[in-house]
């Protein structure tokens, strides 16, 4: 085979593996997004911490009624202590998608990206 | 209240379910906690395992299924064996738990993940919600049962409370067994074979219409799964390496791996060589 076209082949086999493996982590990253809370299922989504920031803003109790990710109503006695596990969460699953994401982009061959 | 894990392993002459069995019993210990009960009907072949430390109690069911399938080993070969699936829907009557959480022994757990299902209100867990490791392949054979029917719920994993709600779903599903030639055709589903994802899909649709959302919850996350047509290589801790059936080839794979996600193998054959590795 021609050598332009073997090289042209081994970077679609790269493309491909890189693909599906972003696709991957972005689910790992998704998943790790959630948390539970007093029987509630929660996901750190930037939407939630901002609506439960708001919360604690602008009304004078710490205290509210969340509707969680399975539409269940949930008592959240601690407002503040919610927001807190929310952004460290949040923080913890967007960080190590960050790093993974890194050392993904780093490799150049198949064989890289399988060691990451 | 007592919890724990119930899990399937059926025989049959190929297929050693019951090796599967005591390597998810291990990782639901590592990762779960909790115990572990196996139904099988090959309790023999199951004490040849070192069952001591991850396995807790022992039940043994004979399964009368008339069905056969193809079993693939990747997208080139395949064999045809007895499929011993028609025990799943007595998992009410069979557990020991008041709160079970039912997995297939293919299903490899890789988090802590499903411990929320001890923690939450709901009698019933399901997963609808699916992701094929392979992005190319057509997925709605796992969104609705047929072309023109109701959505599909995944038997693969699943937790329940006992309760009212629990029992008639359960009942409802050996009733849909029972009459499986009559169901498949409302619900124009081709395969002859009685799948139990298929019995739960009907049963929950019997209960509860189109607004099952409303009836039972959603596990965590989503059903992760790699097809028959597919290999796993390697699992360890949290990790699991695969070979990915590569589109428009029959035998081209992309590696692919994970981290953290609990896994659904449909591939045995390469399930049960991973685990011997």
């Amino acid at each position: 085979m021609d050598a332009k076209v073997e090289k042209a082949f081994e970077i679609a086999n790269y493309m491909a593996t890189l693909t599906a493996q972003k696709r991957i982590l972005k689910e790992e990253y998704n998943q790790s997004l959630i948390f539970y809370h007093n029987g509630g299922m929660f996901k750190a989504t930037k939407e939630l911490i901002t609506f439960v920031k708001t919360l604690t803003d602008l009304t004078d109790s710490n205290q509210s009624v969340l509707v969680d990710d399975n539409q269940l109503p949930v008592d959240v006695a601690d407002l503040k202590a919610f927001l807190t596990t929310a952004l460290s969460t949040y923080q913890y699953a967007v960080n190590a998608y960050h790093t993974a994401y890194s050392a993904l982009r780093k490799n150049r061959t198949v064989e890289g990206l399988m060691l990451v | 209240m007592t919890k724990g894990v119930l899990l399937f392993a059926q025989n049959n002459s190929s297929v050693d379910y019951t090796k599967m069995a005591v390597y998810a019993a291990s990782r639901v210990k590592k990762f779960l906690n909790v115990p572990v009960t196996v139904v099988t009907n090959d309790v023999n072949q199951l004490s040849k395992n070192d069952i001591l430390k991850v396995v807790d109690s022992v039940i043994e069911v004979l399964d009368d299924s008339p069905y056969t399938k193809f079993f693939y080993d990747g997208a080139d070969s395949s064999v045809n064996l007895q499929w011993n699936n028609t025990t799943r829907s007595n998992a009410y009557t069979l557990t020991p738990y008041d709160e079970t959480l039912v997995i297939d022994v293919d299903y490899i757990i890789n988090s802590n993940i499903l411990s929320y299902c001890w923690e939450q209100p709901q009698d019933f867990l399901i997963y609808k919600d699916s992701f094929d490791l392979a992005q190319w392949r057509d997925q709605r054979e796992f969104q609705t049962v047929s072309e023109y029917s109701i959505p599909f719920y995944w038997a693969t994993t699943f937790w329940f409370r006992k309760s009212q709600f629990a029992e008639s779903f359960f009942d409802l599903v050996s009733y849909i067994k029972a009459n499986w030639s009559y169901y498949k055709s409302v619900y124009q589903i081709h395969s002859t074979n009685f799948r139990n994802d298929y019995g739960f899909s009907i049963a929950l649709h019997l209960l509860a219409g189109l607004d099952t959302d409303y009836l039972v919850g959603h596990l965590p996350s989503k059903m992760y799964y790699i097809t028959d047509r597919d290999f796993l290589t390697s699992v360890n801790d949290q990790e699991m390496n695969f070979l990915i059936e590569k589109e428009g080839t029959s035998n081209e794979y992309i590696h692919t791996k994970t981290h953290g996600l609990d896994v659904h193998v449909m591939n045995k054959f390469s399930l049960l060589r991973a685990i011997e590795k």
